[in-house]
């Protein structure tokens, strides 16, 4: 007996449209911008955690001016506001 | 390396950056692309990276071979013999790593024990010198991740180049691409050759469209069901129970149970997702590995939905060269059980995997026979009673997969009878101390629910943004990305599908 759900793949007719090289790359280094404002302290705070030594040493040098920017301008506060409201609760 | 880590990240956009600026200098593109997934796949073990890169030399060196035999007219005898040495020395290197441990401990040792201890204790004495010296041996064996993936991709190269289904590929830089190629390298999508060595050969051009907004969608929709679902019910539900399942009532082991259904089908759709979006930000093509499996009303539509790129695989490489359907019923009954022995053998060395295997083998077996005697005396439902027909099939056929899904996780025989004792006794369970909430059932319908994103379901109802800036579509996902690293728990838990 087969139901009605359609079957996978990619959707009959005209291949998806897609964006160009340069659309795509735009795209990406602004996910990766935006991504690490926003998760900069957290991403830290991770790579502070790590086993000392000199990949632990590099992490957190790297980690550490874009958490400070994110802290001073506040860009972390979204995703401090979202752990501690529904992260917390739903992990602890 | 980890799909969702920092690490994983750094690597993707270096990767990203390299390989579109190399879009005019072919050769060192497929030099760099082969690099990039060596250097992913060594960043766990170099010794398996090499040995990854040795497979991929004798392959394509032995698919060659066969080839060049055809073309000088050679009979088929050599080129069978030379096919029947390439799948022995895949076939070897799987055993080796996967199924040695097995074979001592759990096969030969315990059936030679009472044929010893009756012989005497000389016997029982070499056997216990016997154990001492292979014991430390085996439990120096470590399994390399993703091995029983990629041999299965280098046995569908080998047998369809040998059936003369695909040529080989042009070059051995080709197809090492195709067999290392990190997005699907450790936990699949099983890409066969035909589908993934021409991409590999011509490469993807600049001025092709980049999905990317599907590749997104994937991505980010991965990311929710691992980082927040999978991994939420795996924690709270499935691991406390499955550990110790003595001690929960039986409502708390059902709904464990549930759980493990939905956490391994987000898990394992999770990593699919996230590979195949991960290859289309790179111009490169998979094909669906899941189409909401819980939506079948029977195990044999089960199968169609469920890791689609294995049950086809075992359909067209052991299934169908034993016979399939063509040698009548009852060889039809012992194929599909020998197929999904087999399948079930390669998930683990375990005898709840075989089990595992069997319980599919012969449900598949009777739902055939039984379907087709129904097909024969009563009419199939139709009107309003057909989609009654297909809830209620759904229903049942999701709590069989639930059975045998007690048998896979169970670990050993003995948790997965102590959880189905705690099951059949049904032991009520006390208020402040159930595991059933509103968040465990909230979990389990949202893990469900994500069903409706398989093929492409959730990209066909988000095109509209399509037409949206690259930058904001990009700051968009970030967004969601955020949102999600926050629902989801401290740390990385690794997928499922990473351990087979």
């Amino acid at each position: 007996m087969k139901t009605k759900l359609k079957s996978a793949g990619h959707p009959a007719g005209a291949p998806p449209p897609g964006l160009s090289l340069g659309r795509a790359w735009r795209g990406l280094l602004a996910f990766y911008l935006v991504a690490l404002a926003l998760n900069a302290v957290s991403l830290h705070r991770n790579n502070e955690q790590m086993p000392y030594g000199p990949l632990r040493s590099f992490w957190v040098a790297v980690s550490a001016p874009a958490a400070r920017i994110a802290a001073a301008t506040g860009l972390d506060r979204p995703r401090e506001f979202l752990t501690r409201t529904i992260g917390d609760s739903l992990n602890r | 390396m980890l799909f969702p880590t920092t690490v994983f990240a750094v690597f993707f956009f270096l990767v990203f950056h390299g390989h579109w600026a190399l879009a005019g200098h072919p050769r060192a593109r497929k030099a760099f692309l082969l690099a990039a997934s060596l250097f992913f796949y060594g960043f766990w073990s170099w010794k398996f990276a090499l040995m990854l890169l040795g497979s991929a030399l004798v392959n394509h060196a032995a698919a060659r071979r066969m080839d060049g035999l055809d073309r000088a007219g050679a009979p088929e005898a050599s080129r069978r013999r030379l096919l029947g040495g390439i799948v022995a020395l895949n076939l070897g290197l799987l055993g080796f790593f996967k199924y040695t441990g097995f074979l001592f401990a759990d096969v030969l040792f315990p059936l030679l024990r009472p044929v010893c201890a009756a012989m005497g204790s000389d016997a029982v004495w070499t056997l216990v010198r016997a154990q001492e010296e292979i014991y430390p041996w085996i439990s120096r064996i470590v399994l390399p991740v993703g091995i029983s993936f990629f041999t299965f991709q280098a046995l569908s190269y080998v047998v369809d180049v040998y059936r003369r289904r695909t040529p080989p590929a042009r070059s051995w830089l080709d197809f090492a691409n195709y067999l290392a190629f990190f997005p699907q390298l450790v936990a699949g999508p099983i890409v066969r050759a035909a589908n993934l060595v021409p991409q590999m050969e011509q490469m993807p051009e600049r001025g092709q469209p980049l999905e990317a907004q599907r590749a997104m969608i994937l991505i980010l929709g991965g990311l929710f069901k691992k980082t927040v679902v999978a991994n939420w019910l795996a924690s709270r539900l499935a691991d406390p129970v499955f550990a110790w399942p003595e001690i929960y009532s039986g409502p708390d082991i059902l709904l464990a149970v549930y759980a493990y259904a939905v956490q391994i089908y987000c898990d394992f759709s999770a990593y699919s997702d996230i590979a195949i979006g991960t290859a289309l930000l790179l111009g490169f093509r998979f094909p669906a590995n899941f189409n909401a499996p819980y939506a079948a009303a029977t195990l044999q539509e089960f199968w169609r939905r469920w890791h689609i790129s294995l049950s086809s695989w075992l359909r067209d490489y052991l299934y169908i060269p034993l016979g399939g359907s063509r040698r009548g019923e009852g060889r039809t009954y012992v194929n599909l059980l020998v197929t999904f022995l087999l399948g079930g053998l390669w998930h683990g060395a375990a005898w709840t995997f075989l089990l595992w295997g069997a319980f599919h083998g012969l449900y598949l077996a009777l739902e055939r026979g039984v379907l087709g005697w129904l097909g024969r005396v009563v009419r199939p439902p139709g009107g309003a009673f057909r989609p009654l027909a297909v809830w209620l099939g759904r229903i049942w056929i999701f709590h069989v997969v639930c059975f045998s899904w007690i048998l896979f996780r169970g670990g050993n025989l003995e948790t997965a009878g102590a959880l189905l004792r705690g099951l059949a006794a049904w032991r009520g369970t006390v208020p402040d101390v159930t595991l059933w909430s509103g968040t465990a059932a909230a979990m389990v319908v949202i893990g469900l629910a994500t069903q409706l994103w398989d093929g492409d379901r959730l990209w066909t109802g988000a095109r509209w943004i399509v037409s949206r800036p690259a930058w904001a579509l990009g700051a968009a996902g970030a967004l969601v990305c955020t949102v999600i690293l926050a629902l989801g728990p401290e740390g990385v838990a690794p997928f499922i599908y990473f351990q087979f």
